[in-house]
């Protein structure tokens, strides 16, 4: 079949390897039908995770038709649609009970791998690092999933594959942004990165309560997009980000921020700068210039909330101001499994129609123009739906 | 909190953690100890080192002797301790490798599907110094289940190269116990391919 591959720092490339198949009782195989670069995605493109090997496929935005079942899944039958969370969990141990479900202990292969660099290991992941298992990704015609009776969402035909695609990843890790804020009835939140995950971080805070949402980035159509949503929007190029919070929350702070831009933020500032030449020289492997913006902005008990990617070692985290003010930290992998029924219903009952993030349409060929068109926001590039 | 065991060979020692059985093996060769192999190695440098620079008849005697001291210390094998019988070199320590993981199943059924499946999942690390003991985990989160071999003191460059390899006994016993819970929990091993027979499981440090 054909498949993107990545094969080094800026190189991506289509090739043809071979088919997919069932390897465990509880798998499927589905046929891709569409896929999104997402911006953890970006992450691998610029060799900031590390485990990558060449030809790896990668991706794990996707939905599909089931096309095999192994003989576990029952709920599942050839042709049905589906939506495929992006992190894979086994759904019976104690984790997945918990519904924290992309922290799963039995569905990365590779687990041994991923205890020597953080202690314990998390869920496998589609197409993101043999740290995160090795799974093939979906930018494929094929992807093999695993626990299909328990992962992928069914979905009903006739309602387009970009109002549903996004039930996949971007969705659910900026609702579960919003929801691990644990907002209370007139709380103000700001959302550092108004990409998809941003985007979709803005309505879910605004779904659960808040009476205000604070949008920080420096790009003018994704500011318009997250004004159009409801939100008041900061360009951080033209202002100083904490004093402007401040300003803005009678000198309190937010009552919660979410990070929604991860390890490759882009302090435009002479820092920012400074924290590019530490990456270059593998001084550091995440720039977190969002975060210590965040922390120094957020109200005293307030809490932070970190959805954007991170994942290895940042230095100069403020934490005495941190511990000082007393904030609560919440992060880790959207639990797609948890948040990706809910949704689903909010899309079927017209309350919201996620295609707003979609602004790219191209073919699993035209992939390797696509990475970089969106890494730069080339066009005014805010996500890209690939179609095998 | 009770804790039961169940010993595929050796007794289990509730103590634990420190090296359980005394030395069975030692080295065939080895009759030196530390003290005698590093003065060995030092007195037989000197005598190589001077007996090069030397321009006399003495020369080859003092690099014959050198040599000879040297691989001593190398190998810490004396010939002449060997005829004599005698030996400076102590039996290597024995160490005690642990490893747990947290099953979310009783602890009844853990122990049941243990005794069906060890043979297989520990290959040829069955029958060997593998114990298990059970406990329940606190909180209804299903059954602790600690895996302990007793394993020779390797060299340093020897565990370097098992780290590199990725082949540790502590690495080994963890595969071990992460592939039963994840048969007992999610019915299956995660698997990038189809599994490799079990026999394959263990390696050269614990087998």
């Amino acid at each position: 079949m054909k498949a993107l591959t990545w094969q080094g720092s800026h190189s991506v490339r289509v090739e043809q390897v071979p088919d997919p198949g069932l390897v465990n009782p509880r798998d499927a195989i589905v046929r891709v039908t569409a896929a999104s670069i997402c911006g953890s995605d970006l992450h691998l493109y610029d060799g900031y995770v590390p485990t990558m090997k060449a030809g790896d496929v990668i991706g794990h935005e996707f939905m599909g038709e089931v096309v095999d079942v192994g003989p576990e899944v029952k709920n599942l039958k050839p042709g049905d649609r589906v939506v495929v969370p992006s992190t894979i969990a086994c759904g019976r141990c104690d984790y997945c009970r918990r519904e924290l479900w992309s922290l799963c202990d039995n569905s990365n292969p590779n687990a041994a791998q991923q205890e020597k660099l953080y202690g314990f290991a998390t869920s496998g992941i589609y197409g993101y690092s043999h740290l995160f298992g090795g799974y093939a990704g979906c930018f494929a015609e094929y992807v093999r999933v695993p626990f299909a009776d328990v992962g992928p969402v069914p979905v009903p035909a006739g309602i387009p594959d970009e109002r549903l695609l996004f039930l996949s990843d971007a969705f659910p890790t900026g609702y579960m942004a919003a929801d691990q804020c644990g907002l209370r009835p007139g709380d103000v939140v700001a959302v550092w990165g108004c990409g998809a995950v941003g985007q979709f971080a803005i309505w879910g805070a605004l779904s659960l309560g808040a009476s205000r949402v604070i949008a920080i980035d420096r790009f003018p159509e994704r500011l318009r997009i997250a004004a159009e949503q409801g939100a008041e929007t900061i360009d951080y190029q033209k202002f100083d980000v904490v004093d402007v919070l401040k300003e803005l929350t009678g000198g309190r702070g937010p009552d919660a921020c979410i990070d929604a831009v991860g390890m490759e933020s882009h302090g435009t500032s002479l820092y920012g700068r400074y924290e590019q030449a530490k990456h270059a020289l593998h001084l550091a492997t995440d720039r977190a210039h969002v975060l210590r913006q965040a922390i120094m902005a957020c109200r005293k008990g307030g809490v932070v909330s970190i959805m954007g990617v991170y994942a290895g070692f940042i230095d100069k985290f403020p934490l005495g101001a941190a511990f000082n003010k007393g904030l609560t930290f919440k992060m880790g992998q959207m639990h797609g499994q948890r948040y990706a029924r809910l949704l689903r219903e909010r899309v079927l009952n017209k309350e919201v129609d996620p295609s707003f993030v979609v602004t790219h349409r191209m073919t699993l060929d035209e992939g390797p123009q696509a990475f970089p068109l969106f890494r730069d926001k080339g066009d005014a590039c805010m996500r890209v739906v690939l179609r095998p | 909190m009770m804790g039961t065991s169940i010993q595929t060979n050796g007794a289990w020692d509730p103590a634990g953690w420190q090296p359980l059985l005394e030395a069975k093996q030692g080295s065939r060769s080895q009759n030196l100890g530390p003290f005698a192999r590093t003065l060995s190695v030092v007195v037989g440098s000197a005598a190589l080192a001077a007996g090069l620079r030397l321009r006399s008849p003495l020369r080859w005697a003092l690099v014959v002797a050198g040599a000879f001291g040297l691989r001593r210390g190398v190998t810490g094998h004396c010939a002449l301790y060997e005829k004599l019988g005698a030996s400076s070199y102590e039996h290597p320590p024995h160490a005690s490798v642990h490893e747990s993981v947290t099953i979310a199943h009783p602890r009844a059924d853990v122990e049941r599907l243990w005794a069906l499946q060890a043979p297989g999942l520990l290959g040829p690390l069955y029958g060997k110094d593998v114990r298990v003991h059970f406990a329940d985990a606190p909180g209804g989160q299903g059954t602790e289940i600690t895996l302990m071999a007793t394993v020779p003191v390797r060299s340093g460059a020897e565990l370097l190269f098992g780290v590199l390899r990725g082949r540790t006994p502590a690495g080994q016993l963890h595969d071990v116990l992460r592939r039963f819970k994840a048969r007992i929990e999610a019915g299956e091993v995660p698997a990038l391919a189809p599994p490799v027979p079990t026999d394959k499981a263990g390696g050269r440090f614990l087998a």
